[in-house]
């Protein structure tokens, strides 16, 4: 779950709802997050400074002012693009081996 | 966001999901509760927005296992926030804090063995006391097996201060001592016999440790038929 956040994240400051509508948009609908397993994970990301919250509003004439709104840190950075290499030196693998298409 | 008011089943399903806050523990739920709630009620509206009941309909039979889940998960973790935050690291195994001997010489002069010794071994380490012949490892050591009291100072064994010979420490003289006059089980035996184990019990382990070093069938010999490797 923490990946999938910190994917929605890499691109800009999200609130939870967007969060959750990012997660399912760029999984075709496949991984669906409630908010109890949105907030749960935020809870853990925001005390492993994973992602902060942030006081600016990207919208504000759009925006409900009790939303809270999230931004990935630098370290949440790294590790979402180790995990990103990790996942990408699977596929080659995957790849490879023929399991699915693609350059080899 | 949709700016239709919330009709009926909106209502309905925005109420039951704050009942179902009650779910999560009080701390996760005062601070997250309400933007779980606005989160929810979003999805909410777009499902029925765009597919009306059936749609909300699932998008609850979705919801319900997660907030049993989550809220498990998050339960578990208070209950484990209460009891296994700061596991308290175990009391060393032998300490000394200021700890002081004075011996009164034959000609009657106070000599001072040890002067404000302090150290710590923790349990499971292996320590070796080294110095020159005079400079108090002995009587470091009396100290610990509680032959000794220290004239000031405090020192601990396993976290409590040494009041005399304890159960917890072995120890292995510096000469051989044995009682010549009795047998090699008598021997033995002598140490646990000592420390009031039953007669029974005593040469039960006296038997079994003399087998185990090899001197099955010596046990009636007195320590001067023996070699000294024996």
């Amino acid at each position: 779950m923490a990946s999938h956040i910190l994917l929605a994240l890499a691109d800009q400051d999200r609130h939870g709802y967007a969060i959750m509508q990012e997660v399912a948009a760029s999984t075709n609908g496949q991984v669906q997050m409630g908010p109890g397993t949105l907030y749960g994970s935020v809870k853990k990301m925001l005390q492993e400074e994973l992602i902060i919250e942030v006081d600016e509003r990207p919208d504000p004439a759009l925006d409900d002012e009790r939303r809270r709104y999230y931004r990935m840190t630098d370290l949440g950075r790294r590790v979402a693009s180790a995990e990103a290499l990790r996942l990408s030196s699977l596929v080659n693998v995957a790849q490879s081996k023929r399991l699915i298409g693609g350059a080899t | 966001m949709s700016s239709q008011p919330p009709t009926q089943p909106l209502r309905t399903s925005d109420r039951l999901y704050r009942t179902l806050l009650m779910a999560y523990p009080a701390k996760f739920r005062r601070e997250y509760g309400p933007l779980m709630a606005q989160a929810f009620r979003d999805l909410c509206r777009d499902a029925y927005h765009r597919h009306g009941v059936p749609e909300l309909l699932k998008l609850w039979l979705r919801t319900l296992p997660e907030v049993a889940a989550t809220a498990a998960v998050e339960r578990v973790e208070v209950l484990l926030d209460g009891t296994v935050k700061e596991p308290s690291a175990p009391p060393p195994a032998i300490e000394f804090r200021g700890a002081y001997k004075r011996f009164q010489a034959p000609n009657g002069d106070i000599k001072t063995t040890l002067r404000d010794l302090n150290f710590k071994v923790e349990p499971g380490e292996f320590c070796a006391v080294v110095g020159p012949t005079g400079c108090g490892k002995s009587t470091t050591l009396a100290l610990i097996a509680g032959l000794e009291p220290a004239s000031l100072g405090e020192v601990l064994v396993m976290g409590k201060p040494v009041s005399g010979v304890g159960q917890k420490v072995g120890y292995v003289f510096q000469t051989d001592a044995i009682f010549p006059w009795k047998s090699v089980l008598d021997n033995v035996a002598a140490g646990p016999l000592f420390r009031g184990t039953s007669k029974v019990d005593a040469y039960r382990r006296a038997h079994d440790w003399i087998r185990r070093v090899g001197l099955a069938g010596f046990e009636s010999y007195y320590p001067h038929q023996l070699s000294g490797g024996m």
